[in-house]
């Protein structure tokens, strides 16, 4: 919602001194990662740090988590399948997701704590694939990491995917990092 | 020095229980004399290798292998110039860490060039057609070279046939890259799905992570 989006870039900007105008190229980067419960994105992150960020001594590093939103009266599960959810219960399902998004928010940071890179964290709410792009606009990120789940080319028409959404909407460079047994090697 | 074990072996075999105090000591002499030589030469070679072996394997693995697209066109020179400053800035100098960069152009097959020009075209045609292709890939060679030098990079600059998505991915194999950077021409859905984008199957299609750097557009 509108509340956490400018609370987080807030908390972004202020945490990122040196990272302002867009397109701001050469020390200070500021690079976002997309983040959920996957090993995928985990991985996605730490390849980031290992290879973009520690050569750059003045990057900043934002963790970006959606979180499900839980105001909906019918929400898919798990991508697939509707679910009635009684108003009484939508507040346990939003604080479910809320603790989810704390766990996942958590282990990111952990990683970047690993490869001592200094990261904030910022959670939106909404579409997956909208709510990045505009947080990557917001925050004027300069590179976006995200994880590829390497689904085919079925799987990613039908369930959609948030990273070839974010290819060709986000306001700046993607990158999308390949889980390990993909790669050749690392 | 196999050559006497097995000898010596042999001969060991040869002479079980019944052992004249001559023979037994020749053996003896000869089973304590090959051992030593054969497990030192052989320690030897497995020290040497294990010495050689990590210094190898480090190269390895802290060389990060990244592969740049380039094709003539503004978003590729532009991702050339993004992947230079950001991820390669220390390509091609020595040490823990060391990027190696390597540039490359994807020339399209001259035949995917004059086939869509129709029917009925001539020899001389195609000569034509294939001499523009080769001067525009020395131009793409060397802008790209100048690239390098201007932001004080070392890269390798190859030029392949070619139909670019398979250039792409298989140059990913055989570099053994870590990352793919492409530039993007910003095709719209439609564009895309007539053209094909080349961006889009590398990022799905390439054994490695890609970068996809798009011009940056003001936003709607």
């Amino acid at each position: 919602m509108e509340e956490v989006s400018a609370e987080a870039a807030a908390m972004a900007s202020g945490m990122a001194p040196g990272a302002g105008a867009g397109g701001a190229e050469g020390a200070t980067m500021k690079v976002v990662a997309a983040v959920d419960a996957s090993e995928e994105s985990l991985h996605a992150l730490s390849w980031a740090l290992d290879n973009v960020v520690r050569p750059h001594p003045g990057a900043s590093v934002v963790v970006v988590h959606v979180q499900h939103h839980a105001d909906h009266f019918a929400y898919p599960v798990a991508g697939h399948g509707l679910q009635y959810v009684p108003p009484t219960a939508v507040d346990s399902v939003r604080k479910t997701h809320e603790e989810n998004s704390r766990r996942v928010v958590s282990a990111a940071l952990d990683v970047c704590r690993q490869k001592q890179a200094s990261a904030t964290a910022a959670v939106v709410e909404g579409d997956a694939k909208e709510a990045i792009c505009r947080a990557v606009e917001d925050m004027h990120a300069d590179l976006l990491v995200l994880g590829s789940r390497g689904l085919g080319m079925i799987k990613r028409a039908l369930l959609g995917s948030v990273s070839d959404y974010l290819v060709h909407h986000a306001s700046c460079p993607v990158l999308i990092v390949k889980p390990p047994n993909k790669a050749h090697h690392k | 020095m196999m050559a006497e074990t097995k000898a010596v072996a042999a001969a060991v075999e040869a002479s079980p229980v019944e052992v004249e105090e001559g023979r037994s000591k020749t053996v003896a002499a000869a089973v304590e004399a090959s051992p030593a030589p054969v497990e030192k030469g052989r320690s030897k070679t497995a020290a040497a290798e294990v010495e050689a072996g990590p210094a190898e394997v480090e190269e390895g693995r802290s060389k990060t292998v990244v592969l740049v697209a380039v094709d003539d066109s503004d978003a590729s020179y532009r991702a050339l110039e993004w992947a230079v400053r950001h991820v390669a800035a220390t390509a091609g100098m020595a040490g823990a860490g060391a990027v190696e960069l390597v540039v490359l152009h994807a020339k399209p097959p001259t035949s995917l060039a004059v086939n869509m020009g129709g029917p009925g075209v001539s020899g001389d045609v195609v000569r034509l057609v294939e001499a523009d292709l080769r001067k525009k890939a020395e131009g793409v060679v060397d802008k790209a070279r100048r690239l390098c030098v201007a932001n004080s990079v070392q890269g390798v600059v190859e030029v392949v046939d070619g139909e670019p998505r398979h250039v792409l991915c298989n140059a990913v194999d055989k570099h053994h890259a870590d990352l793919l950077v492409v530039g993007s021409h910003g095709y719209g859905a439609i564009k895309r799905a007539l053209l094909g984008s080349v961006s889009d199957y590398c990022a799905h299609h390439a054994h490695c992570s890609v970068m996809i750097v798009k011009q940056p557009k003001s936003k709607n």
